[in-house]
């Protein structure tokens, strides 16, 4: 149902909690802060001298290192938007982001959380009733049924043979790679589908699992939606994030190469129609995969992702604000007719991690220095004598490049990433170094497995 | 009205604590809209001087203006465990728990911590003597943060 548009003299909200830390808590607090209102920054007390606490107008710590207990911590996060006043709860990525009850506690609280609604978050967080929502809305989804998995192991099989071999098991609750199994023959379905089903309980809380068409080479291309309270619905063009290494992605692009205009187009409309087919709010993503050229869905992602930049910066929309004007009750800024994707862009995670073996390296950063110039964006909380945390997510700096054709954004990006230096601790710089020198990564002839394979080759 | 922190590294005189000189800081503080500001020395001295309002603390037997010189490797803090505003006393009495000076025991209540309705104490961890009050009435506080001083029993 579309709701009356508010006065922009009387917003619905003046200061924003930003419910998580890091690069995401800055690039929302910027947004915000662009926008007129006032922020509060929360931290754990490993992130007490985090450089950003400056840059706000409030920073309170509410809890200790271990994120169940600060950025996890629902009834910490609401207390201090309470005591600070806040009207409104930003929780970034990951963390609480995609928490159907979390987002039902902020309303409950009479606070505005700058999402999509729990109904939506519920929906989509459940691969079944996800699938089951973008069959009906004209969505391309994977080969296989809507519902969960029987209990019997025959009725599986027939289900699998029906589907062709090779499929994957998947559990319901899952997501981000984990609980799933490829099968490629009968022999291994029964041991596949009862250990995956004991992970889902364990990991997720229920043992509910689905199955699906296992595609062997595609690639990983998702398509950015904005959604307002108004029944308006955009998507703002695609995005490779095929360069992944555990299902983590560590390179992503926009515009997918070498994909057609018009297939493209078709999917995109479709995700913004089954936006108001379930009554989408605020931003979100499409996740499907693509191979021989078609699409396939695989989930929505019902909040702000890492890799939003690269989106932005071919489009020109700065999606965070939208975000924030779309829980103020505004219409969208844009019109489908307004979206002109332009040029090229790359972004690459700067991880603290050791490039070869990947484990992670905390410790304090001696020297940071970052590129600059014409078309380069450095999203970043870190500097000089920031202390990388061995509690959270080892992310430290994303960096962005644009350029009006791919051949010049990847000169950028290996320019830029020649400019960057992280001194202190190991970082995956020399990774990225090395991908932007790959031929077939510089020619788009990528899929899933691209990055696996080309770093067990590496290893050798 | 603004709070205002000075971290001075000059020397801070027998004579600046005197009772009257304070009492003149604070008018000129008041009449600069300054609610209060807290002065370190280099000897380890936290002087905080508050104006208006918020001086009626003085007379909950909180008194922050009164406090006494303390080595800071000779205090252990007291600390918030939530986030919200210092109340120095709870609103539902008259006094303090504990005026600085006193002596206070393990888990002794010293302080609160308000969030809306939400009223959570703030504890000593060890017997000693409260020896400051680091932050104002009203002001901010988050987890962890120092609330207190206490300077431990021998």
């Amino acid at each position: 149902m579309m709701s009356p548009v508010p006065s922009e003299s009387a917003p619905r909200f003046e200061k924003v909690l930003i419910a998580n830390r890091g690069e995401i808590a800055l690039r929302v607090q910027r947004a915000t802060r662009e926008m007129g209102l006032r922020t509060v920054m929360i931290c754990s007390e490993a992130d007490r001298d985090a450089p950003y606490r400056q840059a706000g107008d409030e920073f309170v710590c509410i809890g200790p290192a271990s994120p169940r207990q600060s950025y996890l911590n629902q009834a910490a996060v609401l207390l201090a938007a309470r005591a600070t006043g806040a009207g409104a709860i930003h929780p970034g990525y990951g963390f609480l982001s995609e928490n159907a009850a979390f987002a039902e506690a902020v309303e409950r609280a009479g606070l505005i959380f700058i999402g999509p609604p729990a109904s939506a978050i519920r929906t989509m967080g459940d691969k079944i009733a996800a699938k089951r929502a973008m069959i009906e809305a004209g969505v391309p989804c994977v080969p296989g049924p809507d519902a969960a998995l029987p209990e019997d192991l025959a009725s599986i099989a027939a289900i699998a043979e029906g589907i062709g071999y090779p499929v994957i098991i998947k559990a319901a609750g899952g997501g981000g790679g984990r609980g799933m199994r490829v099968v490629h023959d009968p022999s291994a379905l029964g041991d596949a589908v009862s250990v995956t089903r004991e992970e889902a309980r364990r990991a997720f809380g229920r043992p509910d699992l689905y199955i699906e068409k296992f595609l062997a080479h595609p690639r990983h291309i998702e398509f950015q939606v904005l959604c307002d309270e108004h029944d308006n619905a955009v998507w703002l063009g695609h995005r490779d994030c095929s360069m992944q290494r555990r299902h983590q992605k560590v390179v992503e692009e926009a515009p997918a190469p070498a994909i057609p205009a018009d297939i493209v187009a078709a999917v995109g409309e479709r995700c913004a129609n089954a936006c108001r087919k379930i009554g989408y709010r605020g931003a979100g993503t499409f996740e499907f995969l693509y191979e021989d050229g078609a699409f396939y869905f695989i989930e929505m992602n019902t909040r702000l992702q890492v890799e939003h930049p690269v989106t932005e910066m071919t489009s020109g929309i700065d999606i965070v604000r939208e975000q924030l004007r779309v829980a103020q009750g505004l219409p969208l800024t844009i019109s489908q007719a307004d979206v002109r994707t332009y040029g090229h862009s790359f972004e690459c995670r700067i991880n603290a991690e050791d490039p070869f073996t990947f484990a992670a390296s905390p410790g304090t950063i001696t020297a940071a220095q970052f590129p600059g110039g014409p078309g380069v964006r450095v999203d970043t909380h870190v500097t000089t004598g920031y202390r990388v945390s061995p509690h959270y997510d080892s992310l430290i700096a994303k960096l962005i490049v644009h350029a009006p054709t791919r051949e010049e954004a990847i000169r950028r990006m290996r320019v830029a990433l020649a400019d960057t230096a992280i001194d202190g601790i190991a970082t995956n710089l020399p990774l990225h170094r090395e991908l932007f020198a790959e031929p077939a990564f510089c020619a788009g002839q990528t899929d899933i497995h691209y990055l696996e394979t080309w770093l067990g080759e590496r290893k050798k | 009205m603004m709070k205002g922190r000075k971290r001075k590294s000059g020397s801070l005189t027998a004579q600046m604590l005197d009772p009257a000189t304070l009492e003149q800081i604070a008018l000129w503080l008041e009449g600069a809209g300054v609610a209060s500001i807290e002065i370190e020395t280099e000897d380890g001295r936290l002087v905080r001087i508050v104006t208006g309002e918020d001086a009626a603390l003085r007379d909950a037997g909180v008194d922050p203006v009164a406090a006494a010189p303390v080595e800071p490797h000779s205090v252990r803090p007291a600390k918030s465990q939530i986030a919200g505003h210092f109340l120095p006393v709870h609103p539902a009495r008259d006094a303090a728990e504990a005026a600085i000076g006193a002596s206070v025991f393990p888990e002794q209540i010293v302080g609160f911590v308000g969030i809306g309705p939400l009223i959570m104490p703030i504890r000593a961890e060890e017997a000693g003597t409260l020896r400051a009050c680091t932050v104002g009435p009203g002001d901010l506080v988050g987890y962890g943060d120092t609330v207190f001083l206490i300077e431990p029993a021998q």
